[in-house]
């Protein structure tokens, strides 16, 4: 089942948007891996709303009252530093609090949610944030959220973010990506790494978000300056990450958590 | 057909987006592709079978076709269809639409009504044909191509069963305009200016050669004796140069052989 759509007559989708929707879906028929079939349909989707970045991944962990966790698999848009600002943003705990009406919509109606950041939180009530200069830091203005269950292994996370100063989502482009997000189930399972995320739940927040940085493949000496810290506190987190893992090297690490390789965690 | 104004219902772009999701999901070779992506929007317009071929482009010439591929049809009724498409009155009831879609060369999607507004269809001996193929309402979306000929799929209902409407002519059309690989295939555009040297009754037998049937077969089929059929087989042989029935099939599917 899906959520019921708010119908209005501003979010009908004109034969242009249809046409369009159609016509990169065909175009996404020609490509052979599923994860560059789904970075394809990202992009141009992301195009055909007006985003200016999007991310994609899982959460083993998006449930009302607790801190959500992300493991980010593909991104578009960011570069070494504003990936570390971002990440900073979504885990302050005020983007936890306002997101947590989204989680608790999907939780409750078993079905994807997607919303524009006017649907989120009241405009006031992200002004006044204390997670919203760290979204100001990541040039983040305005945001679009999908997340969805995917049964039997974890929750699909998709973000759409426009630059500051522009913008919210329409209501018109947050329906082109609820349907695109809705109607393709196989966006949500190939290659995702649903199962190995799990082990994130038992890193600390500091641990979650160098290892999103290590999974966009960003040297420790980077994430040291992107997040202010010195190189041996990186180093530090990131063996604890190792650890937990049960891996030796980032490169295993990334294909522990994209292919699954190797052990179970 | 000029729907623009009025919004799909959010039911239809879903089906849409769902359908073009199952195609991808399917990860098969094109013909494949084509056969989920056809039998889908039957499902949708609510049509019961569907046919893709090339043609020859001009409008002076008999119509001629090569290169079916289709769904919905058993293979009695596909011969029934073959025989239609290549029937004598073919090329003077669809003349003027042949006409329109040479001077606006741009892609067209049409229901019956449109191809024959004078609506000389029903009481033909071409109507006749079809309605023996089983066939009453169709949309046909036909798209010139840069090398030469025409593509065309149809989607078809059975004989009396209402027209397609204007919400499912739409549906359609945007499918079928929108998706450029449905009307892709290695067959070679010379090989469809070359049919049309040859009669109805050879095309008839040339599409059903194509299809892989017995030259018995055939006959059986077309009430004709084997010795004329064979007769026919050999004219068709030597129009295109070739010398047994898989090569004919390779000429047509794979653009094999020599060049004309």
């Amino acid at each position: 089942m899906t959520e019921p759509s708010h119908n209005n007559n501003n979010n009908e989708l004109g034969e242009d948007d249809v046409r369009a929707m159609v016509r990169i879906l065909a175009d996404t028929v020609l490509i052979a891996d599923a994860a560059v079939q789904r970075a394809f349909v990202m992009s141009e989707i992301g195009k055909l709303v007006g985003a200016d970045s999007w991310v994609w991944g899982v959460s083993p962990r998006l449930e009302p009252g607790k801190q959500p966790v992300y493991l980010f698999e593909q991104t578009q848009g960011f570069d070494d530093q504003r990936i570390g600002k971002f990440l900073q943003a979504v885990d302050h705990p005020d983007s936890g609090a306002m997101t947590a009406p989204l989680a608790a919509t999907m939780v409750r109606t078993g079905s994807r949610v997607t919303r524009d950041l006017s649907r989120i939180v009241s405009p006031a009530r992200f002004q006044t944030s204390p997670a919203r200069p760290l979204w100001e830091a990541a040039g983040i203005g305005t945001l679009l959220i999908s997340i969805g269950p995917v049964p039997g292994v974890g929750t699909s996370v998709a973000g759409f973010y426009r630059n500051l100063g522009e913008a919210d989502f329409t209501p018109r482009e947050t329906r082109i990506m609820h349907i695109i997000l809705t109607e393709l189930p196989w966006l949500h399972q190939a290659d995702l790494p649903h199962l190995p995320a799990r082990g994130m739940v038992a890193l600390t927040p500091r641990q979650r978000q160098v290892l999103n940085q290590l999974m966009q493949g960003h040297s420790r000496k980077a994430i040291a300056t992107a997040f202010q810290l010195s190189e041996n506190t990186i180093h530090g987190y990131v063996k604890g990450i190792f650890r937990q893992f049960g891996v030796r090297s980032q490169v295993e690490l990334i294909a522990r958590l994209t292919r699954g390789d190797g052990g179970d965690c | 057909m000029d729907l623009s104004d009025h919004p799909l219902p959010e039911s239809d772009v879903r089906a849409i987006v769902r359908l073009l999701g199952d195609v991808i999901a399917s990860r098969g070779d094109l013909p494949e592709c084509r056969r989920i992506l056809m039998d889908g929007l039957c499902r949708i317009v609510n049509a019961n079978s569907w046919a893709w071929c090339m043609a020859e482009f001009d409008p002076d010439k008999p119509p001629s076709f090569i290169g079916f591929e289709h769904g919905g049809f058993d293979e009695d009724r596909f011969a029934r269809y073959i025989e239609a498409m290549n029937h004598p009155q073919h090329g003077q009831i669809t003349h003027k639409s042949s006409l329109e879609l040479k001077e606006k060369a741009t892609h067209l999607t049409r229901t019956l009504r449109q191809i024959d507004p004078r609506m000389m269809f029903e009481s033909s001996s071409f109507g006749k044909a079809w309605a023996d193929a089983g066939i009453g309402a169709l949309i046909l979306s036909q798209k010139p191509m840069n090398a030469g000929g025409v593509s065309g799929v149809a989607v078809y209902r059975p004989v009396g069963e209402p027209q397609f409407d204007a919400r499912e002519c739409r549906i359609a059309h945007i499918i079928l305009s929108e998706v450029p690989w449905l009307h892709f295939n290695a067959f070679p555009d010379q090989a469809s200016k070359d049919i049309t040297g040859l009669q109805p009754r050879h095309r008839t037998i040339l599409n059903l050669l194509c299809e892989g049937w017995s030259r018995k077969r055939i006959a059986t089929h077309l009430g004709l004796s084997e010795n004329t059929v064979h007769g026919y087989v050999k004219e068709i042989f030597r129009h295109f140069g070739v010398h047994s029935q898989p090569e004919l099939i390779a000429r047509f599917t794979k653009g094999d052989g020599g060049d004309r």
